[in-house]
């Protein structure tokens, strides 16, 4: 797990065609996810557990996507490898 | 009746009369338009004279400082100090959010390229950095998906940062 200063936390890895689960803080309605090459990012909603789980984009192997919650430069944001899958 | 003596009459004495009005008015009407002929002539010289002077050479521009330009955008404002002027401790603390709204948000802005230069140059220099190889595979993933401003040289950063994966 990484994170947790500002309250997102979340894996350093995930598994093509698995999913991201990431901790929330108590203020934060969505988070979103996006990868270096697009210019848009895709929002999932934050349960009420403050948990949100996100599919992981179809992207290569090795591919960084991040994830933020928060707006402009308050947001937090982490960074997932996506991995082969085992 | 007889007189007897001589008898004088005194006449009021005689007043000399002021200069009539009307010369007055006529002369000073006079001088006044002399003052405006003399007036007009002289700043028409002045001012054909001044045209005919060689024009000064248009002025330099102030070197561009991308930081101070006027923008109508506080949060793009807000990017560029970071990627220019802000202590480098400051970019890395928030080079993935940086990184993040540059792609999602400025994808064309130039100067915040610097900053990705600048994030590249952290990531390098700062062998204890959180998560240093995951930061070196997004900020090369973030160059090698998009373009670059070619006056930038990022290619020694690139390898440099391959090695790093």
């Amino acid at each position: 797990m990484q994170g947790g200063n500002g309250g997102l936390r979340g894996p350093t890895a995930v598994p093509l065609g698995g999913s991201i689960r990431v901790e929330v803080g108590p203020n934060d309605a969505s988070v979103e996810i996006s990868t270096p090459s697009e210019g848009k990012a895709e929002s999932y909603p934050v349960t009420p557990g403050k948990e949100a789980v996100i599919p992981v984009p179809d992207v290569p192997a090795g591919t960084v996507v991040v994830v933020t919650v928060g707006d402009g430069l308050r947001a937090h944001a982490i960074l997932i490898e996506v991995v082969a899958p085992e | 009746m007889r007189l007897d003596r001589a008898v004088f009459l005194v006449a009021p004495p005689s007043r000399q009369p002021t200069m009539p009005t009307r010369r007055a008015v006529l002369g000073m009407g006079f001088a006044f338009t002399c003052g405006c002929a003399v007036g007009t002539a002289c700043g028409y010289a002045a001012g054909r004279a001044a045209d005919d002077l060689p024009a000064d050479p248009p002025a330099e521009p102030p070197p561009a400082d991308p930081v101070r330009e006027p923008i109508v955008d506080a949060e793009l404002a807000e990017m560029r100090r970071l990627a220019v002027s802000a202590p480098i401790e400051e970019l890395m603390a928030q080079s993935n959010v940086f990184l993040a709204l540059r792609n999602r948000q400025y994808p064309d802005d130039e100067i915040l390229w610097m900053g990705v230069q600048r994030i590249c140059d952290g990531i390098l220099a700062d062998e204890n950095l959180a998560n240093r190889r995951l930061n070196a595979m997004f900020v090369l993933q973030v160059i090698e998906s998009n373009s670059p401003p070619p006056h930038l040289d990022f290619g020694r950063r690139i390898e440099a940062l391959r090695r790093l994966r």
